[in-house]
């Protein structure tokens, strides 16, 4: 179920959100094969390990005890700190467990290589049936992204599905920042820039890296 | 969202979405459109400062008069209010005549603040402050002045 819904999700990548302030797609196809099997992977250990991680939640549950906090977020979580994605950091903050600190590392042969780049995620009431919603802190330049550092990503609205996870989406925005998407603007002007002189578009997103996600 | 609604959910949305949340919400618009709010500035990641506007009610001195007012969220809103301000002249019971300040003390939306109350909530009051018996009648200062800018404090926190 979970594998079928994370394929339905990689092939529906090419359709135009209906969603007029974000007609994004999202970067799935783009993935290394690597990348895509690891989302698949985690989908099957989510629906698999269930009982076992279940069980050591409930002794570590202590500092995770935050009103009524699904299991679902706890088990995510859990992973989340002790099999973090590649270039990929999400700790929860100390008084809201819906809220938390993320940190992506620019991708290795992108313009944004070698910057830090943190970000917010929160868990709406609603999720898993909503989406997280995550936005950028760090300034950074992509035609994908706006000045607020919200992100033009299919998943993260109408093609949302529960069975993707924190994790995924975290993936998938990495990946966003790999495969910059001009066709599927968010800000106008840095994706026309990015069609009329990708070159230096690139440039531009690279000095904003240095400038702003020095990580310092 | 419902106005004052303190039990039920315990899902606290944190600051910064809350804000991504009303600027939405501004953007597409409130009600009937006599109250309307916007972001300042657009680069402030941190949605700090905000401009309403509220156009006086019917069957009050306010009547047919537009009303800017500056709001800003500080990092403590929405667990704190925010600073309400109003940029145009207006004579109002719960207005400070010098600084155009809204004084909580004497707006009760403010003083009583809950976490679930939002911009549009205090402009929407605001407006039915202004038709109350002890504001509608007043005498207004000639239509169409601004203050001058007396609250650099307001303007110069740029810290974090």
């Amino acid at each position: 179920m979970a594998q079928k819904l994370l394929v339905l999700t990689a092939s529906g990548q090419n359709k135009r959100s209906p969603d007029r302030n974000c007609p994004c797609s999202s970067p799935t196809a783009l993935l290394p094969g690597a990348v895509c099997f690891q989302v698949v992977g985690v989908a099957f250990a989510f629906a698999g390990v269930t009982q076992l991680r279940l069980q050591k939640s409930e002794s570590r549950s202590e500092e995770m005890a935050n009103s009524n906090l699904p299991r679902r977020i706890i088990k995510e979580t859990q992973r989340l700190l002790s099999e973090p994605a590649p270039g990929i950091s999400a700790s929860p903050s100390e008084d809201n467990m819906r809220y938390f600190n993320v940190m992506i590392l620019g991708p290795s042969q992108s313009p944004y290589e070698g910057g830090v780049f943190k970000l917010e995620l929160f868990l709406p009431e609603e999720y898993p049936m909503a989406a997280p919603k995550v936005r950028f802190l760090t300034k950074i330049y992509h035609p994908n992204i706006d000045k607020l550092g919200r992100i033009c990503l299919d998943i993260l609205k109408d093609k949302w599905s529960p069975a993707l996870q924190i994790r995924t989406v975290l993936l998938s925005i990495q990946a966003l920042l790999s495969a910059p998407n001009p066709d599927d603007p968010l800000s106008d002007n840095i994706a026309k820039h990015w069609k009329t002189n990708e070159a230096e578009a690139v440039e531009t997103a690279k000095e904003w890296t240095r400038l702003y996600a020095s990580g310092a | 969202m419902s106005l004052g609604n303190s039990g039920g959910s315990s899902v606290v949305v944190p600051r910064n979405f809350r804000l991504l949340e009303e600027l939405e919400r501004g953007e597409k618009g409130i009600g009937d459109g006599t109250v309307s709010y916007g972001m300042d500035d657009a680069d402030d990641i941190y949605m700090r400062s905000w401009t309403g506007t509220i156009i006086g009610p019917h069957n009050s001195v306010h009547e047919g008069r537009i009303y800017q007012l500056k709001l800003f969220c500080d990092k403590d809103y929405p667990d704190k209010p925010p600073t309400v301000r109003f940029h145009s002249r207006i004579n109002m019971t719960c207005v400070n005549s010098d600084t155009g300040v809204v004084e909580p003390k004497k707006f009760s939306m403010l003083a009583n603040w809950q976490r679930d109350y939002m911009m549009e909530h205090i402009l929407t009051n605001l407006k039915k402050e202004m038709a109350a018996p002890h504001n509608r009648k007043l005498v207004q200062p000639p239509e169409g002045r601004v203050k001058q800018e007396r609250i650099p404090a307001l303007q110069s926190t740029s810290q974090g």
